[in-house]
């Protein structure tokens, strides 16, 4: 695909190294031209100097031919306008991060007459086909770990019926056995193990080892019960503390509410307070530090199912994330925009560091799909990505067995799916075109597996 | 006979589809005609016409947007329009004089009611006060 990305801060020029590495021919946008001198060191991709929201900047980047173009600046209308100048010349899609909730709704015009017909402007009418907002994904992302038994977000693939999930090995029973040694109570494919940080594409004769996680592909009603067996499951959150009240904070507090969880908020900031106090119904909004120990247990934040730090500062999350780990809170999630600390807050024991930029990424893969496949996601901070494949009656991989298919090194299947019927593991089965087939890969070699569904 | 301006109300449906597919054939392709999808929301009498109903505008949105990828499958050219009105007939007669259409073509899936076939009220209420003409497109009974 030709992707245009315009704006190349720490989302842009995040996209962009991870759609080059896909192999896709990305042209990045930028007014700075110290940025843009810094991507050109660091990724292999075309730059064009200038405001992507002017006609000349984007014929230059040659919107017209593009297959998408996404507008990920800072500034809501200047990725609007974006868009909606690529749209015009030509461009197939478009897609906008916008951060002001107001922005990304319908609204209605008004009409000639009481009784007349009203129109509705859809953001698609604007020329934007979609709206990315990093702070709602995330918020998103939050709710549905505290209201799973997991601490992991999970992953839905045809139309729910598959779910890829990663779980930590917790118990002693699974550490040094190899995976053909264990007996799994229901069908499941383990598409990767992640060691250190890094990958292992797990062989029959793996053996698994303290500290690992492993990432499951299994039918939703058995991944919980199979999840059993390398976790322990928490009781989902019905009380929880949300420490910033920012937009993500903002945001989740009125999800998890609306869910009819117990919220209370806490925000330094007296004005933003009051704000929210006076939008978010029965939540307590309290004023307060976070990092303040004493404050915390006075406001009878050991008794809660969960904690969820969502300030501006990495550091501060984190902090208080183990702060609150420390106090007792069964469940610990922290807000982390630099992907580098990741790593460090799991180690201390913050139980998920959600990335807003990896979350926006994410989404763009959904959005950036490959031929043939119908929905992606993206796993193990983005060095995996798992695709779902419909498979055509012209395909390659067409009426083979999944072992005779050629597979590239590294990519497993995980499911095949027939007439809403699951098939796990797919290994011996013959693939029929109609088949959805899921496959789980490392990112660079995404593209041979999508040239066995051409 | 050339049809230029085709004017399908969708809601979703199967017949919807079919009726998209013969809308691409009869325009033609390579920008001949131009197909506008219409979508209407039907606003209760209890409700504000101006109201926002999220739930119903986000559904009707994701049938517009799949029509578009209809159309475009088929290498038409189409525009798509979401409306909301307290009754569905007068907002679809209304949008195909605004666009000047030539043609309303609507699919109908098999309905009754009372054990009787049925039309609906929507379509008895175009085929009398179309400016144009009107196709029916019937879906066969499955």
């Amino acid at each position: 695909m030709y992707i245009i990305i315009a704006g190349g801060g720490v989302i842009g020029s995040h996209i962009a190294s991870l759609l080059a590495e896909e192999g896709h021919e990305v042209v990045v946008v930028e007014v700075s031209e110290e940025v843009l001198e810094t991507i050109r060191r660091q990724l292999d991709v075309k730059t064009v100097h200038g405001n992507a929201a002017t006609p000349n900047v984007l014929r230059e980047a040659e919107a017209d031919r593009a297959d998408l173009v996404l507008a990920v600046t800072d500034s809501d209308e200047t990725n609007m306008v974006t868009c909606f100048m690529a749209k015009e010349l030509g461009a197939s899609t478009t897609a906008a991060r916008i951060r002001n909730p107001e922005f990304s709704g319908y609204f209605v015009t008004p009409a000639k007459s009481p009784q007349a017909t009203r129109k509705i402007i859809r953001p698609r009418s604007l020329g934007i086909d979609v709206f990315i907002n990093p702070e709602a994904e995330a918020a998103k992302e939050i709710m549905g770990i505290l209201s799973g038994f997991y601490s992991t977000p999970v992953e839905s693939f045809a139309n729910g019926l598959v779910q890829i999930r990663e779980f930590m090995v917790e118990g002693e029973a699974l550490v040094d056995k190899n995976l053909s040694q264990i007996a799994f109570p229901k069908p499941c494919v383990i598409a990767a193990i992640v060691r250190a940080g890094g990958i292992i594409t797990p062989s029959p004769e793996e053996v698994i080892t303290q500290g690992d996680s492993v990432y499951l592909v299994a039918s939703r009603e058995f991944i919980d019960e199979l999840g059993q067996m390398f976790s322990k499951p928490k009781r989902p959150a019905k009380s929880v503390v949300i420490l910033g009240g920012g937009r993500i904070g903002f945001l989740l507090a009125e999800g998890l509410k609306r869910h009819g969880v117990m919220v209370k908020v806490i925000e330094s900031d007296l004005s933003r307070c009051q704000e929210i106090a006076a939008k978010l119904e029965q939540t307590v909004v309290l004023q307060g530090d976070g990092t303040d120990r004493d404050f915390l247990i006075e406001q009878g934040v050991p008794s809660a199912d969960a904690f969820v730090a969502t300030t501006q500062s990495d550091e501060l999350n984190i902090l208080c994330g183990l702060l609150a780990k420390n106090l007792g809170v069964p469940r610990s999630l922290v807000i982390i925009n630099k992907p580098g600390y990741v790593p460090l807050a799991e180690a201390i024991g913050v139980d998920v560091a959600a990335l807003p930029t990896l979350l926006t990424a994410d989404k763009i893969a959904h959005f950036v799909l490959h031929g043939g496949a119908i929905s992606a996601a993206l796993l193990e901070g983005q060095q995996l990505e798992a695709v779902e494949f419909v498979t055509s009656p012209q395909a390659h991989i067409a009426n083979k067995k999944i072992s005779d298919a050629g597979l590239p090194k590294g990519a497993i299947a995980g499911a095949i799916i027939r007439n809403d019927r699951v098939i796990i593991p797919p290994g011996d089965s013959l693939v029929q075109p109609g088949d959805h087939v899921i496959i789980v890969s490392p990112l660079s070699v995404v593209h041979s597996v999508e040239k066995l569904f051409k | 006979m050339q049809f230029n301006k085709i004017l399908v109300p969708v809601a979703g449906t199967k017949a919807d589809e079919e009726a998209m597919e013969l809308a691409c054939t009869l325009a033609g392709a390579k920008n001949k005609g131009l197909i506008f999808a219409v979508h209407v929301i039907p606003v209760e009498r209890s409700l504000p016409l101006d109201s926002e109903i999220e739930s119903e505008i986000g559904r009707a949105d994701s049938i517009l947007a799949h029509t578009e990828l209809l159309a475009q499958e088929q290498g038409c050219r189409i525009e798509t329009d979401l409306l909301q009105a307290r009754e569905v007939g007068p907002a679809i007669i209304d949008e195909a004089i605004e666009r000047e259409v030539n043609l309303i073509l609507i699919g109908v899936s098999y309905k009754k009611h009372f054990g009787q076939f049925s039309l609906g009220d929507v379509v008895p209420y175009v085929l009398k006060n179309a400016p144009c003409r009107v196709i029916l497109y019937h879906q066969r009974k499955s």
